[in-house]
């Protein structure tokens, strides 16, 4: 029962950097289905933000299109599009207004997208914060004097407030510690069961992509390598480059060492005049 | 005189750190963020603190360095012997020592590299506080040696850069090259490589470790991650608020975590091979149970 929810149809996108033309994504074909997990992986320059940028309407592809729900994305998004896409990024704390208190960020999106009866908006606040595990106080604090997590929470909050049908998340956990993170993604896997929400994940870490995806789509230098089932990239990955990725990750069990030195053992290292990892 | 050292390796204590506290003044009192920790380097050996933003992990690696200054009024208690000598407090020593016997690197390379000087006049400089003499030409061959030792295979024209013209692998290089241009007793290394992507970061440490190797040199290593670590470092102390938890080597650390904040830890770790995140815990109380040393790893036992 697939059906794709968001449809990449070969999309390049050029900028213009001092003069020149460079560019961040060539030709790109992509699917994402309802209700999946798909993460875009890459490293810096891989064009993974730019792609997120594209979904969300920040940016218009220089050709190609997106289709979203079969329909194309048009230049100027109408609000219930804006309302549809929602969008989670590495850094909360700029992410959120530092003068609006928690609750009033939260009600701003209520506000803007007509969402429940003005009376009982309040009252939403402090369900959604609920459901990302805040107490209903934290709706009268500051962004600004919370941890890192907890700041990632209200966003995902507000994000959730829109109602939204799919999340862009750009790196959603990359700048918080370890302990944080596991909870954080659990959060994420948790309401996107409850919600039926469908995620573009985009990433540089391939264990928690591992974690928490159903779909991989690797992204080297604008161009996209390989996409697949979450097992099959990491199973048996068919570009060098993804083998590369998987290779240079610092693994904490024996297992994993395991898995991860199969896949070294299969790099090509030729083009490095004989760099290796080890 | 240092006393018995029940340490099974025999190797000189490079560095010694012990019972260091440090506390800053607050609106209510002192607030102390380091609650005397103890820790030590040998020579060659690769020593990781690993912990989480606020463990103090980086603050007790600026200690070390003498790296204090802009501190202000904040209280340093407790021992740092470099080479022997009592350091804490010495800053007219430890200045002269920093570039030369004790060096460093940073996460952000480019910020920690001169951005007004070109890499050779870094070198040069670098290079003179070993040897107040050294002749450009003397200077400059040993930067280029030192260059083609971190496989920078175009070192007249790395020389020649200024950092914001080079990549940050490159960068990252350059300054692993530097910090270890006068063959120091000691390499602090405060998350190297962090910044970079995976593929150049773990290159970078491949190359990082096979120079200290040849070299014998000492290192401390900050970082938050314990792969990392694990693939670096020969014995780690885990820190957590200023307190170290556990001390182990890295073999024992892998295959038998017994602090409940270093068991949190590896459980909150996601896996290559696809495990699931289990539920974390918050921050417990148990997190605070003393210090577990495994066997073997105790301080040496000589009186700071």
């Amino acid at each position: 029962m697939s059906e794709p929810l968001l449809e990449v149809e070969t999309v390049t996108k050029r900028f213009a950097v001092a003069g020149r033309e460079v560019v961040a994504l060539s030709k790109i074909d992509l699917v994402v289905n309802r209700g999946e997990c798909h993460a875009v992986v890459g490293e810096s320059g891989s064009g993974k933000s730019t792609l997120g940028a594209l979904i969300l309407g920040l940016i218009r592809p220089s050709a190609g299109l997106i289709r979203f729900e079969g329909a194309v994305l048009p230049a100027r998004r109408p609000l219930a599009l804006k309302r549809a896409i929602q969008l989670i990024q590495q850094n909360p704390l700029t992410a959120l207004n530092g003068r609006r208190t928690v609750g009033q960020s939260i009600r701003l999106a209520l506000d803007v997208h007509g969402i429940g009866e003005r009376r009982t908006r309040d009252e939403l606040v402090a369900k959604l914060l609920g459901e990302v595990g805040l107490p209903a106080d934290y709706a009268r604090r500051s962004p600004r004097g919370l941890s890192g997590g907890e700041r990632q929470r209200v966003a995902i909050a507000r994000a959730l407030a829109c109602q939204p049908q799919l999340l862009v998340l750009d790196e959603p956990t990359s700048s918080l510690d370890v302990l944080v993170q596991a909870r954080v993604l659990r959060l994420l896997a948790e309401m996107r069961r409850q919600h039926g929400l469908t995620y573009i994940f985009i990433s540089h870490d391939l264990a928690v992509v591992r974690s928490i995806a159903d779909r991989v789509s690797v992204f080297e230098a604008g161009r996209l390598v390989e996409s697949g089932a979450v097992e099959e990239i990491f199973d048996s990955p068919r570009s060098d480059y993804t083998r590369r990725l998987i290779g240079a990750i610092p693994v904490v069990s024996a297992e994993e060492a395991q898995f991860r030195d199969r896949i070294r053992a299969s790099i090509d290292w030729h083009a490095d005049d004989g760099e290796t990892y080890a | 005189m240092p006393g018995a050292d029940p340490i099974q390796d025999g190797a000189p204590v490079v560095l010694r750190v012990a019972g260091l506290r440090l506390a800053f003044p607050g609106a209510r009192g002192p607030v102390e963020v380091l609650h005397g920790i103890s820790f030590h380097v040998r020579k060659g050996e690769k020593v990781a603190l690993v912990g989480e933003s606020g463990s103090g992990k980086s603050t007790a690696a600026r200690v070390v360095l003498g790296l204090t200054g802009e501190w202000g009024a904040a209280k340093v208690s407790g021992t740092v012997r470099l080479d022997g000598k009592d350091v804490l407090g010495d800053d007219a020593y430890i200045a002269g020592a920093r570039g030369d016997r004790v060096t460093m690197i940073f996460q952000d390379t480019v910020s920690a590299l001169n951005p007004t000087f070109t890499i050779r006049a870094q070198f040069r400089e670098v290079l003179r506080r070993a040897n107040r003499r050294i002749a450009h030409a003397e200077a400059d061959a040993r930067a280029r040696a030192a260059l083609a030792d971190v496989r920078l295979h175009d070192p007249d024209r790395v020389l020649d850069s200024f950092v914001f013209q080079l990549s940050g692998g490159m960068s990252q290089r350059v300054m692993i090259a530097l910090a270890l241009a006068n063959s120091p007793d000691l390499l602090v290394a405060d998350e190297p490589g962090s910044s970079l992507d995976v593929t150049v970061q773990a290159r970078t440490l491949a190359l990082m470790d096979a120079l200290i190797r040849k070299r014998g040199t000492g290192v401390l290593f900050i970082s938050h991650n314990l792969g990392v670590v694990r693939e670096f470092a020969d014995r780690i102390y885990v820190i957590y608020r200023g307190r170290i938890v556990e001390h182990a080597t890295t073999a024992q650390l892998f295959a038998d975590p017994r602090h409940p904040y270093t068991r949190a830890l590896f459980s909150a770790i996601p896996r290559l091979n696809g495990t699931q995140l289990p539920e974390i815990p918050e921050a417990s109380v148990a997190f605070a149970d003393p210090l577990i040393e495994h066997q073997g790893c105790v301080e040496p036992s000589w009186a700071p």
